[in-house]
């Protein structure tokens, strides 16, 4: 059988992490998986890692897997989070440092290594480039590439073949990020694979009051302030409706600097400055458990999605959705047909779509039926695509 | 509950920041509070008249922003902030360096008032890059409402000769020959005659495009215009660097009301006024190939479109927003 490397980009159990785990478990019985999970500190005791979620998801759903650890310079990992207090040396040491690990870590042995978001796979990339690696890496887009500064420059180096004797390919987790990178790599091999969901187990929620929600981490572009400020602006629309509160699942998992920095706070003082008792932060809890607190899942992202993991899994809880539908999200979702769209701080927008699947229930049940459709189709893509090319 | 309305611009005097200031005018009196206008020539003028008020104020609602920044009252201030007026730029050497060394102090102020309401998320993030730290429990986007007049939905057709629409100031960024350009091109390709009304009187017939220069008509005059149009044509470009660009566009809005779908370019705040292919059209470019290419795409979707800008704006932009928001803000 040959080997894997599945390289993880965050110690956290995000989306992206959760979603990689479930597609390279679909290649248990080709290859021997071994899960490399990054620690953005020596400080973290052994005990903490052994316990962390995304080494217990590892172990339930791929028993078999190896799982290690190593140690990611913390500069090199802030570095796409927009801060402004990244020193080039600092960040240069970083490079060189991780570029030992690597080395360390030996991994030119795997027959195939999946690096799983840009962080982990550039520096992964350049380690395969000058060790001469000759078997096959996998670069997955977790996100829109960037393409500015000194990015370019990057880029540019990536698509020079000097000293590259190992096949390429890259994968983006919507149509509308292959996009993208196509625009960046036209010559290389490109493929979509959309994120599985994988089993939610079953949660008996018994309760009689209605409830919205948000699943998303707390960064500005996700717009869950829109959502709030809605609440607040049109609480009593929505209790006529029938809703009790808005629970808002999540956290600042990432913890960087940057854009994301403050935002969690803002969020609790917004809801503190109006003294709104309909808001509730719910904090971090997996999906299945949140989705069935709720009964509309609001997904307000402000930018382009690269994809947007929730919408798939609440469609196979059949919770109604109600998205920007921007970038990725936008393939998943149809207005009308499997949930319903609504526009950036369009405020009343948003209580009027969730007023019609609230009043008309033979068009909720109709968006319903799709949506399981939809993500039925998505669950049968990613198996075709994962034995196409694997 | 007492509340100071301050603007630059206010009926009869014309324009988009007089009739914004009016429209929030009627909205804070429906909502029965006792408001006092104070309208202002320059901020020197601002602070001679402000010194004939009393502070009893509880809220102090600037239609420009920088009007914030000498009032000094103890009120909780609510700024709007529209797009240019924040750029820190002059013509005037001296005038630009005076705004460049009270920046940092501008923003300040900014940063200390109650609530900042910005037209769209591009102005927003303009000021931004100014270096104001933004609070998402104090700064709020909030789109642009007008005064809806119209109520009733027509269906027109692209079948036959075409009515164009271009309302805007005649200056540089607004790029209205790009709307002659598009005409021209549209009606060229498809063999076209087609009326364009502009909001200028230095661009002449050409062809089969026959250019009505509507600069000085009235309001009621511009509604009939509207009524009469199948699009509304809006290519403003960012000069940012030269103090100007689109915070929203409201003649977009105004188009709307009356079914008329526009299409813009995409910069400044135009793409949050415009959903593409939705409300609208957004253009990625200029060219004439690209406008060919996209007319044959909008001849398809403009039934629908047409019919969702008018329900969109029926529904999402009307002065009744502003009343919700205030009946929040000011927690009525």
């Amino acid at each position: 059988m040959k080997s894997m490397a599945v390289l993880l980009n965050a110690p956290n159990l995000g989306g992206a992490e959760r979603s990689i785990i479930l597609q390279s478990k679909k290649l248990i019985g080709k290859y021997a998986l071994t899960y490399y999970i990054p620690s953005l500190s020596t400080l973290d005791s052994h005990a903490g890692r052994e316990h962390s979620p995304i080494r217990k998801f590892i172990q339930d759903e791929v028993p078999s897997a190896q799982i290690k650890d190593f140690i990611y310079p913390k500069a090199l990992y802030e570095i796409s989070r927009k801060s402004n207090q990244l020193k080039l040396l600092e960040v240069l040491i970083a490079f060189l440092n991780a570029l030992l690990i690597f080395r360390k870590a030996n991994l030119i042995r795997y027959d195939c290594i999946w690096a799983n978001g840009n962080k982990i796979a550039f520096i992964s990339y350049l380690y395969l480039r000058l060790f001469l690696y000759r078997n096959k890496f996998i670069w997955h887009f977790r996100d829109y590439p960037f393409n500015k500064g000194f990015y370019v420059f990057l880029w540019k180096l990536i698509n020079s073949p000097f000293l590259r004797n190992f096949e390429l390919l890259f994968i983006g987790n919507s149509q509308s990020v292959c996009r993208e990178i196509k625009t960046i790599f036209p010559r290389e091999k490109i493929i979509k694979l959309y994120n599985p969901v994988g089993i939610l187990p079953k949660v008996n929620s018994k309760r009689e009051e209605k409830y919205l929600g948000v699943l998303s981490m707390f960064a500005p572009w996700k717009g869950i302030h829109q959502v709030i400020w809605c609440c607040l602006v049109y609480e009593k629309k929505l209790r006529e409706l029938g809703y009790s509160g808005l629970k808002i699942f999540g956290g600042d998992i990432y913890q960087t600097r940057g854009e994301h920095q403050g935002y969690a706070e803002q969020l609790y003082s917004l809801c503190n400055k109006y003294n709104s008792g309909f808001i509730e932060f719910c904090g971090l809890k997996s999906p299945h458990v949140a989705l069935s607190e709720i009964d509309v899942l609001v997904h307000p992202s402000l930018r382009a999605e690269p994809f947007g993991r929730v919408i798939v899994e609440a469609f196979k809880e059949k919770i109604p959705v109600i998205s920007t539908g921007l970038g990725g999200a936008g393939e998943i979702i149809q207005n009308n047909i499997n949930g319903l769209i609504f526009y950036p701080y369009d405020y009343i927008g948003l209580v009027e779509q969730i007023g019609k699947f609230t009043k008309d229930k033979l068009l909720r049940d109709a968006l319903l039926d799709n949506a399981y459709k939809t993500y039925q189709t998505i669950e049968v893509g990613i198996d075709e695509a994962l034995q196409k090319y694997f | 509950m007492n509340v100071l309305l301050t603007t630059p611009d206010y009926p009869p005097k014309i324009g988009g920041l007089s009739t914004f200031s009016e429209n929030i005018y009627n909205v804070l009196c429906s909502l029965d509070l006792k408001v006092d206008l104070l309208v202002w020539n320059s901020l020197g003028d601002l602070q001679h008249k402000s010194q004939n008020l009393t502070d009893h104020y509880k809220f102090i609602i600037n239609i420009q922003s920088l009007a914030s920044t000498v009032l000094k009252f103890d009120a909780k201030q609510i700024n709007f902030y529209h797009g240019s007026e924040n750029l820190f730029y002059s013509k005037n050497i001296f005038k630009y360096l005076l705004k460049r060394i009270f920046k940092n102090k501008i923003i300040k102020y900014y940063e200390k008032c109650h609530t900042n309401v910005f037209i769209s998320n591009f102005t927003f993030n303009k000021l931004k890059q100014y270096g104001f730290v933004p609070a998402l429990d104090r700064d709020l986007v909030l789109h642009n409402n007008i005064h809806i007049i119209n109520k009733n939905y027509f269906a027109k057709k692209l079948d036959n000769d075409l009515v164009f629409i271009c309302v805007a100031r005649d200056v540089p960024h607004k790029n209205m020959q790009a709307a002659i350009k598009f005409s021209i091109t549209i009606s060229k390709k498809y063999q076209k005659k087609i009326k364009l009304y502009i909001t200028s009187d230095r661009f002449s017939s050409i062809d089969n495009v026959e250019i009505i220069p509507i600069k000085n008509c009235s309001n009621l005059e511009l509604q009939d215009y509207y009524k009469n149009s199948h699009l509304h044509l809006l290519f403003s470009e960012d000069h940012s660097s030269r103090g100007h660009f689109e915070g929203f566009g409201l003649s977009v809005l105004e188009a709307a009301q009356y079914g008329v779908p526009s299409i813009v370019y995409n910069s400044g705040g135009l793409n949050e006024s415009v959903h593409d292919g939705m409300t609208g059209w957004v253009l990625q470019s200029l060219d004439q190939s690209y406008f060919t290419s996209v007319f044959k795409l909008i001849q398809k979707e403009y039934p629908i479109v047409s019919k969702n800008c008018f329900v969109h704006t029926q529904s999402s932009h009307s002065l009744d927003i502003y009343r919700d928001h205030f009946l929040r803000i000011l927690n009525l």
